[in-house]
């Protein structure tokens, strides 16, 4: 199963758009790896108001880390990450510059 | 991508100081690696009694692209324990720092593969500081 951790500031837009976000990701996945949607595990970790900062100031900043296939090629690796970026511009109106994608090769560390 | 995850316990910290500290890890990581501060996050959260290593009362992993050599690694771990151990006012060896590596080609920032170590001159000039 596949398991998708999304860390976003609380109270900013990927918060208001969960719903379309994760929704998106499951459709990423089944397109890309052939997740199940159903099953996917997909966990949503809100970062407080005054706990998340980039570059030193407060942070607007989303990080979508994912489990996929250990070596998978790089490829399908960006492809997959690319779509992401794109979910989350179109749903949030973020600029593309405030979304960190991670594919992690195997289990999450986290 | 660096990601620096700073766990600290309940109640311990004030938004100040955890800006305090974000601003150092930015300095830290960027003198000792080089690094832009653009890459650079700090996720703060609160964890509750037991929940932290044994004799800590704060803890940071910090996830940072691979490529990065064991003095950096030594370096960054000493100088942010430091920091937070002054900045929060605790005692010597209550706060605890490991950091891990991380592929740059594991990971997109700006809708791009992020560079390798010490090749970012050419993704920053792509990716301006915005401005609004």
């Amino acid at each position: 199963m596949s398991r998708t951790v999304c860390m976003i500031q609380e109270g900013q837009a990927a918060d208001a758009k969960r719903g379309a976000l994760e929704a998106g990701l499951r459709r990423i996945g089944q397109e890309c790896f052939g997740d199940d949607p159903a099953v996917a595990e997909i966990t949503w970790r809100p970062v407080r108001r005054g706990f998340g900062f980039t570059a030193g100031e407060p942070s607007t900043s989303s990080l979508v880390i994912r489990s996929v296939p250990v070596g998978l090629p790089l490829a399908a690796r960006e492809r997959f990450m690319r779509r992401v970026c794109a979910l989350f511009e179109t749903e949030t109106g973020c600029h593309v510059d405030e979304v960190v994608v991670t594919a992690w090769d195997g289990p999450l560390p986290l | 991508m660096p990601l620096y995850r700073c766990a600290v316990a309940e109640g311990l910290s004030q938004e100040a100081q955890r800006a305090r500290i974000a601003k150092e890890i930015v300095r830290i990581h960027c003198g000792v690696t080089g690094a832009p501060p653009s890459f650079v996050h700090a996720f703060f959260s609160e964890l509750p009694p037991g929940a932290l290593p044994e004799g800590k009362r704060a803890f940071v992993l910090g996830s940072i692209r691979a490529g990065r050599s064991d003095a950096q690694k030594r370096q960054i771990a000493s100088e942010l324990a430091d920091v937070v151990t002054d900045v929060l006012g605790l005692a010597p060896g209550e706060v605890g720092v490991a950091t891990a590596d991380v592929p740059a080609s594991w990971i997109m920032e700006g809708g791009e593969l992020l560079p390798e170590p010490g090749e970012e001159a050419a993704w920053l000039a792509r990716h301006p500081p915005r401005t609004e």
